[in-house]
């Protein structure tokens, strides 16, 4: 054995003693840096239409007549909104401004229709398809609008058909967002703290 | 002289094995991360096939195995079941980026139905965010916060998940045939028999696939129950994983988690094949494009700019 192998031996056995140590530390101190798991909030991932719980919950339907057969006498067609008619309701459907357009004027638990036999509550989207023809179209063949249940319906009840009103408010109908979900959650890194660069036409 | 050569000095025999000792204690300590690992394997698991070799006595065995360890882990007795293929169904997706109003309900609703990792976040769908008047996918954002979704007359979202082709790239690379195009278009992994080279992250145009980069954490009482062996169990460490529209729903007859939960509409679900199917009424009747088209990976997902 010569010097220059015992020189080696000096350097490589304790080398060897702290490669022990420091694997069975770090063995037994490793930590996951991976933050433990939150919750979801259940408003981001269960379904609902804007309108649901307000369609089930509060509107009572079909007993306007308690009211306006008994006592409310039939009003003048030709007023537009009567005085102190429903002051809660806040009307927003642009030009269509006459209550009696939509709720017919003899019978206020119905709608009306062409025939003036008046529709049902269950048939609104018909009283719709009244004025927005193209809509209603698209909501018959599927292509508008919320379906529920099965996508191969083989009975009647596999598919509920989500009505205009359960998304629309009918006297505001324009579609009003309720519940947003939070952006992906990254490491600190890939957070975006700028606002992103659009290229404007012409100055590539 | 022969006999002094070979001869092994007292001192010569001490570092030689004072060497051999340290080597051996260091290689011992260098895998003894290794004993940590008893528990979470066994033979059993080692010696599993691939699921398309699987006889159906050793599924019934293996399911019984998985759902034992998913209530020694998560306290919750699951069900792993395994719908089979319907016949004569392709599933395909319409998305009307049109009503699209990028509240990201689609996101959490998919994490919540296919017990993705809370954390690390795995989420299969991205919506990404774009000006109006622009397709440029180059500055779209996917990140934005809550309060820029919604701005319908700002901004246009367009949600992006694995577009199930019908020519999959991430098939053709997988090494190890772990993942395949089943008979009705849904292209699944085993996610036991995934070794996770990550070729098929690489090979997806559309960022369709996920990894698991660190174990995966799930609350114990937001755990789905109701499993399927090639889509919602509960991944493991190294595994990639994808959107399978969500097959324990859809091969029973229901829509997938994100149509369900999209408020405005804008997700349609169905069968290609079927003409009446609400999909092909779409695909037959609006204008209907296709992301990256030109890559000929034939997506079964189709998006609509229609308004009305």
């Amino acid at each position: 054995m010569n010097r220059n192998v015992k020189l080696w031996l000096f350097i490589t056995v304790p080398l060897c003693c702290l490669l022990v140590i420091v694997f069975i530390v770090s063995g037994f101190t490793f930590k996951s840096p991976v933050p433990p798991a939150k919750p979801l909030s259940s408003k981001w991932y269960i379904p609902e239409t804007p309108r649901e719980n307000i369609i089930e919950n509060e509107v009572v339907v079909g007993n306007c007549w308690i009211c306006h057969a008994m006592w409310v006498p039939i009003p003048d067609p030709n007023v537009i909104r009567p005085i102190g008619a429903h002051p809660e309701v806040i009307l927003k459907h642009g030009k269509n401004k006459r209550c009696y357009n939509c709720h017919m004027i003899t019978d206020r638990s119905r709608y009306t229709s062409d025939d003036g036999k008046g529709l049902l509550y269950t048939n609104v989207a018909q009283l719709c398809g009244r004025c927005h023809g193209i809509v209603y179209r698209n909501w018959l063949n599927g292509t508008h609008g919320v379906n529920r249940g099965k996508w191969a319906p083989k009975k009647p009840f596999d598919v509920t058909k989500f009505q205009c009103n359960y998304c629309h408010d009918p006297h505001q109908p324009k579609y009003k967002f309720r519940h947003m979900a939070p952006p992906p959650t990254w490491d600190k890194k890939f957070i975006r703290t700028k606002k992103v660069e659009i290229f404007k036409e012409g100055e590539m | 002289m022969g006999d002094n050569k070979n001869k092994l000095s007292r001192r010569e025999f001490l570092t030689a094995a004072g060497i051999g000792a340290a080597t051996c204690v260091a290689s011992a300590a260098a895998i003894s991360p290794l004993l940590k690992l008893t528990n979470k394997f066994s033979l059993e698991e080692f010696l599993q096939k691939n699921y398309r070799e699987l006889t159906p006595e050793d599924k019934k065995r293996i399911f019984k195995r998985l759902e034992r360890e998913i209530s020694k882990k998560y306290g919750v007795k699951a069900k792993i079941s395994d719908p089979p293929p319907l016949k004569g169904v392709k599933y395909a997706m319409v998305i009307n980026v049109g009503r699209c109003i990028g509240c990201r309900k689609c996101v959490y609703a998919c994490m919540k139905e296919n017990n993705n990792s809370r954390s690390p976040q795995v989420q299969y769908i991205r919506v990404m965010r774009m000006e109006k008047g622009k397709i440029d996918l180059e500055t779209a954002v996917h990140d934005y916060p809550e309060s820029e979704a919604g701005q319908t007359d700002k901004y246009w979202y367009m949600p992006v998940q694995c577009h199930q082709c019908e020519d999959p790239p991430c098939v053709k690379v997988c090494p190890v045939s772990a993942t395949w195009k089943e008979p009705d278009g849904i292209v699944v992994v085993d996610y036991n028999w995934c070794i996770g080279c990550r070729y098929c992250l690489a090979a997806c145009p559309y960022y369709g696939r996920r990894f698991n980069w660190a174990e995966p954490q799930i609350p114990k009482n937001e755990l789905n129950p109701d499993m399927a062996y090639l889509s919602n169990r509960p991944r493991y460490k190294g595994n990639a994983e994808k959107c399978t529209f969500c097959l324990q729903r859809t091969r029973n007859g229901r829509y997938t988690a994100c149509v369900e939960a999209c408020p405005t509409g804008a997700r349609k679900f169905g069968n290609l094949l079927d003409a009446e199917s609400e999909v092909r009424k779409i695909i037959d009747k609006e204008r209907v494009f296709i992301l990256k088209e030109e890559l000929n990976t034939i997506p079964k997902m189709y998006y609509v700019f229609s308004k009305a």
